[in-house]
């Protein structure tokens, strides 16, 4: 994820912008439930969990079902490998919004 | 495919990056309403064993023991769940908590110990009805704080 001389790099699984975010809640907290994070990213049932399936085939994400009384529920959970990416990716993302702040530098 | 984004594009991912570790903050807090509950719960309780120590001694330690198991349940996926907490984060304290936590008990201790000596009247009742003040009003502040804490990291 990181080059020695260029740093942190963009991870191609996270410039998607649905499962940036998905791992972005999940980054704040240690699992959340599908429905929070269907209902904060505003996709459907079925398009999260593509996104989601995407996100564990790598490792990223980690995928646990349950019951709460008789109501199933699934709680997602961001793996360690996948908050080291997230980081990663934002650094990445932070250097190069960085580009905008920075003045040209004048040619001396 | 060229998909490095433009700094703007960047400047809106990390926006919204912010936007959803907030809305999962959010989300991990108890509900305001449970912390103004229980810190009138706490009022009531002193109020109820000041005035009637015998009922105290009966079932002091039984709700004491009841709140602590409450506490524990809560802190599970279903406990989350059954306090509409949708986002659960971690119990592990910091090295520091641990010394704040020390410290705060050692002086409630301290503070028990000087009130039983000089037998201080009203002592438990004073007690909860700071303790369940500060519960209500500054609950919600100091459990956002915290979480905002244990979910630092990814800015």
């Amino acid at each position: 994820m990181s080059d020695p001389e260029l740093g942190p790099q963009l991870d191609p699984l996270l410039t998607d912008a649905t499962r940036l975010s998905i791992a972005a809640l999940l980054a704040a907290g240690e699992w959340a439930e599908f429905g929070f994070v269907r209902d904060s990213t505003g996709v459907s049932d079925s398009t999260l969990s593509k996104r989601v399936s995407q996100l564990s085939e790598v490792g990223y994400v980690e995928v646990r079902k349950g019951y709460v009384g008789k109501r199933p529920r699934t709680w997602l959970s961001l793996s360690a490998a996948g908050r080291a990416a997230l980081g990663a990716h934002v650094a990445a993302l932070q250097r190069i919004a960085s580009r905008v702040d920075r003045p040209a530098a004048r040619p001396s | 495919m060229n998909e490095t984004p433009t700094p703007d594009q960047a400047r809106d991912a990390l926006r919204d990056v912010q936007e959803r570790r907030r809305q999962a903050t959010e989300a991990a807090a108890w509900p305001r309403w449970w912390w103004i509950g229980g810190g009138a719960f706490l009022i009531v309780l002193g109020v109820v064993f000041e005035l009637s120590p015998g009922f105290a001694r009966t079932w002091g330690t039984i709700i004491v023991c009841a709140l602590l198991t409450l506490a524990a349940i809560s802190t599970t996926r279903r406990g989350h769940a059954l306090t509409g907490r949708q986002v659960g984060v971690g119990h592990r304290p910091a090295p520091a908590n641990w010394g704040v936590a020390i410290l705060a008990a050692l002086l409630l201790t301290a503070v028990v110990f000087v009130a039983s000596k000089w037998n201080l009247p009203h002592v438990g009742v004073i007690v909860d009805v700071v303790g369940g003040v500060l519960m209500a009003v500054a609950g919600p502040w100091w459990e956002r704080r915290v979480i905002e804490r244990r979910t630092a990291g990814v800015e």
